[in-house]
């Protein structure tokens, strides 16, 4: 098993090599530039300056050459778009507060999804599981950007239960977890339903409900575990996205994230933030999938740790 | 948290009342929760010349006053022009100090320019400066010595600035660049100099806390040179891009004034409390759309005119945008030199049945023959809500078919440039209040890279009006460049000036003139 995952952790390195050039060509292949205003083109020499300055007028493969040298000593280099700050400093200060955000909202998920699935499976067709699937398709069709200004206004505003937005104390957790959970538990919901669905009809629950197990056991030990597979596969890039930022509710609820990074840097063509973001959310998102892989040896003891 | 009581509701003004009862009353009068201005948190006037967190903690030479149109004293507290219009020389105020205790003098200036112009430093905006002296120059590294800059502090408190053309608008346009900056501190820190722990100010407000994406904290510079008029003595600047949070945390009582997004007008307009709270003024943004006259069929100019007359104007103010915007049929908007008001009749006035009989005499009668026109814009949902208007109302009036095309913003600009598109949307925000900041940067050959217009005879009235004397004379010649622009060849349609809409709460004096005032010293509290 540690071997195991020792081999998995260098596979690593080859990928986010990989992810980093091809980042590297993409970002510089677009057209459009880092400096340049919306409102007119900037003057040639203007441009020539800023990209003097940035190094951007030497050749593409110095350009890479230099910034993963400096990315392996850990400089992630300057944003373009202000001076004073640098992507080491982007990542540091908002990436915990992304993170936090990101649990709570995969823990509202998770927690609303998963009962929601189970028990409209176990009672399917019932008036439960027509309830459970219009909250679950409710759920999926309300994006965040409308979720989220209803909440401020009904709980917030009017109801003055909670903080309008901004971060820094419990209260001001509760509504953006909301915002960012309820989407996913809709969908967590209705991949467990169908997971469970599935596997109640299996020989060996079967098998366990004639050997007279009680039906609550039949299905949180044998029936749940199994259904599981799916949903943990769903959780772990569900992982990596959410504890990364999430632009829209971090940006209605006015919270410190990393979310709009990386967006902004896209549309704004700020190479290092873009590189830093995308590197970043590479190596969450391969170390959740392996951590989901772990996971899955203790769901189902049948299920190894492989190489690949 | 405030210590104001929110606009709109009791309890927590009761609250609030509480809360000053224990903290102590005396410190409610001067703090000032405000939003960050489009969310940028950029401090250095060298990258940045408008925003909050500069305008209020540098000081340029000269500020300049909307209300009176003027330009008025700032770091200089006087200043003379020569004869010839070429050189100026600035009086730099006494006994005013940095915030550590050093002594502001002509050579903060001197440096500060020298700074703009060095190619090293990369400054976005350098060529605002080219008219100075030997600038452009330095700034293109044909001259290596940035002390060959037309910019020198002859002692302490004299400055000369020596200009290469005389130009009526240069000193207005010093109320945006130029601001002094503390060389010994970014000799000693680098770009993080502006960091709260190492900025050096002169101006009225400090940074004493910057936590970026959350807030901002200004706090009274004891060492400005008017220290005793600055009434806020603290303004927290609040990072929220959404512009319905911040109206959200305006009537939760965080906020003591905030913009009002497009959306919310009818609602604020009908709230028996907010409404009293709201005001609208004229802001400082054009918003055009450009025609493609170096091909067909806008090459003609009948068919960039019958275009221009096909568009309701008022429709698009009055029903798409619904933001108070202004009508324009010139470029300049109102409050900056060389203003043409739409009643002095210069420009295209909606006329359906005229657009139709230009179109037919270039030889597109009913819009036969004429190919499909591509409407471009970045992608937004403003812009795109104002195309598919205007699609409509040249489909209807003119019996073309127009295709909109929505741009990803960063390459936008220069492929329009480029003449990708027949018609494309642009917008400006005045830098500096003179007609020569937009038609100059916009549209004359020299720089000539948002429009693609050439006329000489255009070019030259810009010139001229750059360098004339007399302000009679060289309104005049605004006046004739606009109706060439855009009446005579119709290069470019002006839609709309914006506005702005704010709600204030209703014991601040936020000044209303200029409409887009951020210049927190100027605001105070009721008693």
């Amino acid at each position: 098993m540690f071997v195991s995952i020792v081999r998995r952790v260098l596979a690593l390195v080859p990928v986010l090599f990989v992810i980093s050039v091809v980042t590297f060509l993409l970002m510089h292949s677009v057209p459009g530039s880092p400096f340049q205003a919306e409102d007119k083109p900037l003057p040639p020499q203007i441009k020539a300056n800023l990209e003097a300055f940035y190094g951007l007028d030497e050749p593409l493969v110095t350009q890479y050459l230099r910034y993963m040298g400096n990315a392996l000593r850990g400089d992630l280099g300057p944003s373009y778009l202000d001076r004073s700050r640098t992507v080491n400093d982007i990542i540091a200060r908002h990436l915990p507060t992304s993170a936090l955000l990101g649990v709570l909202g995969l823990g509202v998920a998770i927690l609303i999804g998963v009962p929601l699935g189970v028990i409209s499976a176990v009672r399917q067709n019932s008036w439960v599981d027509h309830l459970g699937m219009l909250l679950a398709v409710g759920g999926v069709s309300v994006p965040a950007m409308t979720l989220g200004p209803l909440l401020i206004w009904a709980v917030a505003l009017k109801a003055d239960l909670l903080p309008v937005a901004r971060w820094g104390t419990w209260q001001h957790a509760v509504l953006p977890a909301i915002t960012l959970g309820l989407g996913h538990a809709a969908i967590l919901a209705r991949l467990t339903r169908a997971s469970m669905l599935q596997v109640v009809h299996a020989d060996f629950i079967r098998t366990a409900r004639s050997k007279g197990l009680a039906e609550r056991k039949v299905v949180a030990k044998h029936a749940l575990r199994n259904a599981l597979i799916p949903v943990v596969t769903v959780i772990g890039p569900l992982f990596a996205a959410l504890v990364t930022g999430s632009m829209v509710v971090e940006e209605i609820f006015a919270i410190p994230g990393l979310g709009s990074y990386f967006v902004d840097s896209v549309s704004s063509r700020d190479y290092p933030v873009i590189m830093g973001t995308t590197l970043l959310y590479s190596l969450v998102l391969v170390i959740a999938n392996l951590v989901v892989d772990i996971a899955y040896t203790f769901i189902d003891p049948r299920i190894r740790l492989g190489d690949a | 948290m405030t210590h104001r009581p929110p606009p709109t509701k009791r309890a927590p003004a009761l609250l609030a009342a509480l809360v000053a009862l224990i903290v102590g009353a005396q410190a409610t009068a001067q703090e000032l929760n405000v939003t960050l201005d489009q969310n940028v948190a950029v401090i250095d006037p060298t990258a940045n010349w408008l925003y909050d967190l500069t305008a209020n903690q540098f000081v340029p030479l000269v500020r300049f006053d909307f209300a009176t149109a003027e330009v008025t004293p700032a770091g200089a507290e006087s200043w003379t022009v020569s004869d010839d219009g070429l050189v100026y020389t600035f009086t730099i105020r006494d006994g005013w100090n940095w915030s550590d205790g050093t002594p502001v003098t002509a050579g903060d200036y001197e440096y500060a320019f020298q700074r703009i112009a060095d190619p090293a430093t990369a400054a976005p905006m350098a060529y605002r400066i080219y008219v100075i002296e030997n600038a452009e120059a330095i700034n293109q590294g044909q001259e290596p010595d940035v002390s060959k800059l037309g910019v020198r502090a002859l002692d302490d408190r004299t400055l000369e600035v020596r200009l290469i053309a005389p130009s009526a608008w240069f000193l207005s346009s010093l109320a945006s660049i130029g601001h002094a900056v503390p060389r010994w501190t970014i000799e000693a820190h680098g770009d993080a100099w502006t960091a709260p722990e190492n900025v050096v100010v002169n101006g009225p407000y400090k940074l004493v806390r910057l936590d970026i994406g959350d807030v901002a904290v200004l706090q009274a510079n004891p060492s400005y040179y008017d220290a005793d008029e600055v009434a806020i003595k603290e303004v927290k600047l609040y990072d929220i891009p959404q512009e319905s949070t911040a109206l959200a945390l305006y009537e939760d009582g965080l906020l003591h004034t905030v913009s009002v997004p497009a959306t919310d007008l009818d609602r604020i307009k009908n709230d028996p409390q907010l409404s009293a709270q709201f005001r609208s003024a004229p802001g400082t943004v054009l918003y055009y759309y450009d025609f493609n006259a170096m091909r067909p069929p806008f090459d003609d100019v009948r068919v960039r005119q019958a275009f221009a007359a096909a568009t309701d104007k008022q429709t698009i103010v009055d029903a798409v945008t619904r933001g108070g915007e202004m009508v324009a049929n010139t470029i300049t908007p109102p409050g900056s030199f060389g203003h043409v008001p739409n009643e002095a009749g210069i420009g295209i006035p909606y006329d359906p049945e005229r657009a139709r009989q230009l179109l037919a005499d270039a030889g597109y009668p009913g819009g036969a023959g004429i190919p499909t026109i591509t409407l471009a814009f970045n992608a937004s949902e403003t812009h795109s809500r104002i195309a598919q208007a205007i699609q409509q109302m040249w489909q209807q009036n003119l019996g073309v078919t127009v295709q909109l095309q929505s741009v990803e913003g960063a390459a936008y600009s220069q492929t329009a440039a480029a003449g990708a598109y027949g018609v494309w949307r642009m917008g400006w925000g005045m830098d500096y209040p003179d007609a020569n900041n937009v038609h100059a940067e916009l549209f004359t050959t020299a720089v000539g890279a948002a429009a693609l217009y050439h006329n000489p005879e255009y070019d030259r009235l810009i010139a001229e009006a750059a360098v004339e004397q007399d302000t009679e004379r060289r309104a005049q010649l605004y006046m004739e460049a606009e109706r060439l622009l855009v009446q005579e060849d119709a290069a470019v349609m002006p839609i709309y000036w914006s506005a702005e809409n704010l709600l204030v709460h209703p014991d601040l004096n936020r000044p209303n003139s200029p409409a887009y005032n951020r210049d927190f010293w100027t605001w105070s509290w009721n008693d």
